[in-house]
């Protein structure tokens, strides 16, 4: 027997005698695991303006703290659950034309109709949307259509970061895209009066603000550095919503809320065979996003 | 000569026994259930507990969420590069301050609000020794798809990266490390996380 052969013997018979307290001398940890980079909802949003960003977080983080989130929890406090529930129903309802509008702008026919029938059942059925009717309200829309995802998709960049009084954080992009949105396709800025048109939209913004500044007040309270930990989440939940173009998010919501959660595919995830029901022909689908 | 054959053998007999050891120790089994079994467990913990009860109750949170979520593998990753800048010392000690941090604002949030259900949508091998749960949690009437990526660490699945709604949770904090080490020093690093964590108990 060579030397080669008996060492070889050797270290097997040594290879399994030390196997377990050599564990503890390992290193327990994939050691790949610490080089693999974090996933990333897309490239990082450009922010030339931040010296007047971070002026403008800091006003506005005043302005949460002082007024809006007293506001929110005394409307939180004063108005019950149920009320609250129908008056969110009643202004999501009222979103429907820019939801409709953002599907048919990206040939998302699909979608259109989705939020159209959903729109019918629960304007009828719901009186007026404030009542769920067609059972989709339980769950928010996090990512609806909406002419922000349209301009994305036929290539429209973000432009840059924005940070603007009392609204908070937004895009070039969307600032605009929101502004159409509300001169164009929001019912209540066909009120005759302006003061209607004013306080009806003021409200609405209301509404939504105890959930809002719950969303905020928890990524700013544990951040390091909250400017840089909302603008990074605010793109990247943004971003997130736009990249997942397999299924149009309307359809991905209804189905999800409908059917039980076993039955549902993930985001992206188009080998289950849920996903390839919900599919229409690859043909009819929009055109892959381009981001940025 | 035969000394440096022998230090050449005995690094690859140790490389391999390393190797050995860690195939032997990846998991094999589906770890959503038990993911799934120890975020409920922390949440039914929390659930309707008094402030003073939520901060006496964070070590045992802590040593029970540490068996499915790797908070020094996290803490690590989340300093990227950064973490280079630290002494041994100082590394346990950051582990110590983010990782108190992260639990003191999670167990705050679930202690003070409404209680969330998590439920399963995929579970899936990513890679060799990776794997993926993609779950939805549903919070006060909202749906956050939350994923999970594991790997085997110390013998079992363990959450190493975490992804709320497209937003990735060690990246975010890597950002702001990265902002802050550009102007700021470790030092600095340490009296603000003190801080943070002073302000997340005093307003929870």
């Amino acid at each position: 027997m060579s030397m080669y052969v008996r060492v070889f013997f050797t270290a097997s018979i040594a290879l399994a005698l030390l196997t377990v307290p050599l564990k503890e001398l390992c290193a327990q940890v994939p050691d790949d695991i610490f080089d693999e980079e974090p996933v990333s909802s897309g490239p990082p949003l450009p922010d030339p303006f931040e010296t007047f960003n971070r002026y403008m977080f800091d006003f506005n983080d005043q302005l949460y703290e002082d007024l809006i989130q007293p506001a929110a929890n005394f409307y939180t406090d004063v108005v019950p659950a149920a009320p609250r529930r129908g008056i969110a129903n009643f202004f999501r309802n009222l979103g429907y034309p820019q939801r409709f509008v953002g599907n048919v702008l990206q040939g998302n026919f699909d979608g259109a109709v989705l939020e159209t029938r959903e729109f019918l059942v629960n304007s009828i059925a719901g009186v007026g949307g404030i009542f769920d009717a067609a059972g989709t309200a339980e769950v928010e829309h996090f990512h609806a259509e909406s002419l922000d995802r349209a301009f994305a998709t036929w290539g429209v960049g973000p432009g840059a970061y924005l940070v603007l009084p009392f609204i908070g954080p937004t895009t070039i992009r969307q600032s605009v895209a929101d502004g159409l949105s509300s001169y164009f396709l929001y019912p209540p800025a066909y009120l005759n009066e302006t003061a209607y048109r004013v306080a009806v939209g003021a409200f609405d913004t209301f509404q939504q603000t105890p959930r809002l500044m719950d969303n905020y007040f928890s990524v700013r309270d544990g951040a390091i550095d909250p400017y840089i930990a909302v603008r990074d989440y605010n793109w990247a939940f943004r971003a997130r919503g736009l990249h997942d173009r397999e299924t149009p998010a309307s359809v991905q919501f209804l189905h999800q809320h409908q059917a039980r959660p076993d039955k549902h595919p993930a985001v992206g995830d188009t080998t289950h065979p849920a996903a390839k029901r919900q599919l229409p022909p690859r043909a009819q689908r929009p055109a892959q996003r381009r981001w940025h | 000569m035969i000394s440096a054959y022998n230090k050449v053998f005995t690094i690859l007999l140790f490389g391999s026994l390393c190797t050995f050891a860690a195939f032997a120790d990846t998991p094999k089994e589906d770890p959503a259930p038990a993911l799934q079994a120890n975020i409920e467990g922390a949440v039914a913990m929390l659930s309707g507990k008094s402030p003073e009860q939520t901060e006496a109750m964070l070590p045992e949170l802590r040593a029970h969420m540490g068996e499915t979520f790797a908070i020094e593998v996290l803490v690590q990753r989340a300093f990227g590069r950064n973490w280079q800048r630290f002494n041994e010392a100082q590394r346990e000690e950051v582990i110590d301050l983010l990782g108190r941090l992260l639990l003191r604002q999670y167990a705050a949030h679930i202690a003070s609000g409404a209680t969330p259900e998590m439920t399963i949508r995929t579970s899936r091998p990513i890679g060799p020794n990776r794997w993926e749960v993609i779950s939805t949690i549903t919070y006060q009437r909202e749906r956050i798809e939350v994923i999970y990526r594991l790997a085997p660490i110390d013998g079992s699945w363990k959450v190493y990266d975490i992804i709320v709604e497209g937003a990735n949770l060690v990246g975010n904090y890597r950002s702001q490390f990265d902002a802050h080490f550009q102007r700021r020093s470790v030092a600095e690093l340490f009296d603000m996380l003190r801080e943070k964590i002073r302000e997340v108990a005093v307003e929870s």
